[in-house]
């Protein structure tokens, strides 16, 4: 199945099974929208996430057009009613709508199976789709658990500082991946770690764990690194707990399997469980090594914000800092972060 | 603090009472004194978001319901609102976040809250109000539960929800120490089914002109009423209700009007003059969308699953159509003139689609206003600014009508 589809469908949530879309025969492509947010200010409340107006705008003027479909999640609030107004404003592609449970018990593993098969029956339907069966999908879920676990390579090197490798490569590179066909991904990873391989890495002071919502922008990154602070971990929605836990391979019921690694996967702040997300940052402080965290969050996103000052108390148990930035997903006020983020880390010495 | 304003509250109401039995002080005194009792040193108390889990299933057992929103917007009524907020904002909760959420974690951490034996909410109507559930039950260290209510409905789905249901009902066996009797639910679903009839009959007792409720009450019972759903209380409160309407018609003592809106989403907790310029300028509101019956008769031989189809026809759930299906029905019974969303900034699930309920109402040639205003932080409310609002909106009605 390598890479024979023939059309791309996006998606706008981790939470998104591309499994389901490469089985369906489309190439899954991450949206990070770039459209302006202001475009989006008629239609939607101003106080409401950026990156949803973003890609509202972008939708609007079509800017998705050449994709097949788009799959809009239950991730929150202003995503669910974004797919109102796609239906309402939003001539192509179609958008196709995915519940997700927030819990991670036995009955939403099953009440979310229930939901991906009908996600890959919508995806069929589609020109240029293909019936999903256990075949392709098990083939697809090979291929997915091939990029996590390149991923988790990069992830693992940049913990280790084993390479030489920098939060600012890796970033743009799992940024890039998202465009990608799995195999072109798959192949520019594993060239970056062998091209790393055997480098000294730079000891460049404190260690950063930089966790949050959609970091769409490489610049807090490079202003850590600025600022002399290591990339030690990257935990935003595009980071490590996109990518940790695989799914089981050929397994009775390849929807089941899925079911269960998204909804066990280190929890997004969209799921319940604020007790087990902030046990998961302790141990992410632990496992990357952090003396610090910056918490990256676009404003109005509720589900974080609402984390935010129990994220803050977790890591000061955990004996790291934490700075927590918030940006209009323009990063209209980049500069502001930078002087955030270089008196934060002065500050930690 | 909040335990001697219940106490102070209820003594008022009572004395109320015996002066004369009214509706309103009716409802205050069992909503007063039923969170009253949730201070009772043996008292089983399951935090519960009232207006969304469905509350028959509480009822079902001995244990005191307790809301937390419901709560704050009662501090917020006694003017307690700011220095709760800002307790948890020093905390870093914040502004962003909905200010009944702010008032509750400052509630808490005030220690103005009862103990919560357990935490129950539900997913919709928003996602603060499960965060919120979810903090509060780390920091009381309990056990939260949580009904996730799906967007559409189908099997899978109605058996998700039912299976949550029946989970629910061993949480809450455990935390009140109390066995579920399945002859008590029924007649909770009953006792429910009751009150929706009377709640359509009061419905249509709203069509007539002027209208013969206070429209405040009517918001604030059409939410604040589910904490007694399933119970005699709830069908007493509705009896009063109605007779009380029926009084008013017959009397003719209703006020005058001249537009009539339909109402959407909140209201303000705080002294605010949205009401009183409408009053004034003799707009009426004779419904608002809390108040509409959106569910069937809940099947008292199935009650788990008859409950998970009530939670799955919510308005809030689902697309943003459910919001407005039926409205040139409403406009045309009620003699809607115009229609009003009270958008406090908070509410990105009410807000977001503002632009489609306003599409709506033009396609039926009718004016909407967004009214930006806290729920329940008066920081940032400008009675001037409201009432220009409101009054260039009243103008354009009379355009209109």
């Amino acid at each position: 199945m390598n890479d024979m589809q023939t059309g791309r469908a996006g998606y706008a949530c981790s939470y998104v099974p591309v499994e389901v879309i490469l089985a369906a025969g489309f190439s899954p492509e991450r949206i990070i929208p770039g459209g302006r947010c202001a475009d989006a200010d008629g239609y939607i409340h101003p106080n409401v996430c950026s990156y949803v107006k973003s890609m509202l705008s972008d939708a609007m003027a079509g800017r998705f057009s050449p994709l097949q479909a788009v799959i809009l999640a239950n991730s929150c609030d202003a995503m669910r009613k974004l797919f109102d107004l796609w239906n309402a404003h939003v001539r192509e592609p179609a958008a196709f709508f995915m519940d997700i449970p927030k819990k991670q018990d036995a009955g939403a593993e099953v009440f979310f199976a229930s939901v991906l098969k009908g996600l890959a029956e919508g995806l069929s339907r589609l020109p240029g789709g293909r019936s999903v069966n256990g075949g392709n999908l098990n083939e697809a879920i090979r291929q997915a658990n091939k990029i996590r676990s390149v991923c988790m390579g990069l992830f693992d090197a940049l913990k280790n500082r084993e390479d030489g490798i920098r939060g600012s490569d890796v970033f743009a590179l799992i940024q890039e991946g998202s465009r990608l066909t799995p195999s072109e991904f798959g192949e520019k990873a594993d060239g970056f770690l062998q091209t790393h391989s055997g480098k000294p890495s730079p000891d460049n002071g404190r260690n950063v764990l930089v966790t949050g919502n959609i970091l769409n922008r490489p610049e807090p990154i490079s202003m850590i690194e600025d600022a002399h602070g290591s990339i030690s971990g990257i935990d935003t929605c595009f980071g490590m707990r996109h990518y940790t836990v695989m799914v089981e391979e050929d397994a009775p019921d390849p929807f089941e399997a899925l079911a269960r690694r998204y909804l066990s996967k280190p929890q997004c702040p969209r799921m319940m469980g604020i007790r087990e997300q902030v046990d998961y940052l302790i141990q992410s402080i632990k496992d990357t090594k952090a003396d610090c965290v910056v918490v990256s969050r676009v404003k109005f996103c509720d589900n974080l914000g609402y984390t935010i000052p129990l994220f803050r108390e977790a890591a000061a148990a955990a004996g790291a800092g934490c700075l927590a930035i918030e940006n209009d997903y323009e990063w209209s006020d980049a500069e502001k972060a930078r002087i955030k983020i270089e008196a934060f880390l002065e500050m930690l010495g | 603090m909040f335990k001697e304003m219940l106490e102070n509250m209820t003594q008022l109401m009572e004395t109320g009472l015996k002066e004369k039995k009214r509706f309103q002080t009716m409802w205050y005194k069992e909503w007063f004194s039923l969170f009253l009792k949730a201070y009772e040193p043996d008292s089983k108390v399951i935090y519960t978001s009232i207006y969304a889990f469905p509350m028959e299933l509480v009822a079902a057992f001995d244990a005191v319901p307790f809301d937390f929103e419901l709560a704050g917007a009662l501090m917020s009524t006694m003017g307690q609102g700011v220095p709760l907020m800002t307790e948890a904002e020093e905390r870093g909760y914040s502004q962003d976040m909905c200010s009944f959420h702010r008032m509750s974690l400052g509630a808490f951490f005030k220690e103005y809250l009862p103990e919560p034996d357990l935490l129950t909410t539900t997913s919709f109507y928003c996602d603060g109000k499960g965060k919120t559930n979810d903090i509060l039950s780390m920091l009381w260290q309990k056990e939260p539960f949580f009904l996730d209510v799906p967007h559409e409905i189908t099997k899978e789905s109605v058996r998700y929800v039912e299976n949550q249901l029946q989970h629910a009902a061993r949480k809450i066996e455990e935390a009140a120490g109390q066995k579920l009797d399945m002859d008590r639910l029924k007649e909770a679903v009953r006792s429910s089914n009751r009150s929706r009839r009377m709640q359509l009959e009061i419905l249509d007792l709203l069509k007539i002109r002027p209208m013969p409720m206070n429209p405040r009450d009517m918001i604030g019972y059409s939410l604040h009423g589910n904490l007694f759903s399933g119970g005699r209380i709830k069908e007493m409160l509705d009896e009063q209700l109605m007779q009380e309407i029926r009084e008013k018609i017959a009397k003719g003592i209703s006020r005058q009007e001249n537009l009539r809106i339909f109402w959407f989403a909140w209201l303000p907790t705080y002294q605010a003059n949205v009401f009183d310029t409408l009053k004034s300028r003799q707009v009426g509101i004779p419904l608002c969308e809390t108040f509409r019956v959106y569910w069937d008769d809940i099947d008292e031989g199935n009650p788990f699953e008859g409950l998970a189809l009530k939670c799955l026809r919510n308005p809030f759930i689902g697309s943003v159509d459910r919001r407005i299906t039926g409205m040139d029905k409403v406009v045309r019974e009620y003699g809607i003139d115009g229609a009003l969303l009270f958008a406090t900034p908070a509410c990105r699930h009410s807000n977001s689609t503002h632009m489609l309920l306003k599409d709506a109402f033009t396609r039926l040639g009718k004016p909407f206003l967004m009214l930006d205003q806290d729920i329940s932080d008066p920081r940032g409310y400008h009675p001037e600014q409201v009432r220009t609002r409101l009054e260039a909106f009243i103008e354009v009605m009379e355009a209109a009508a």
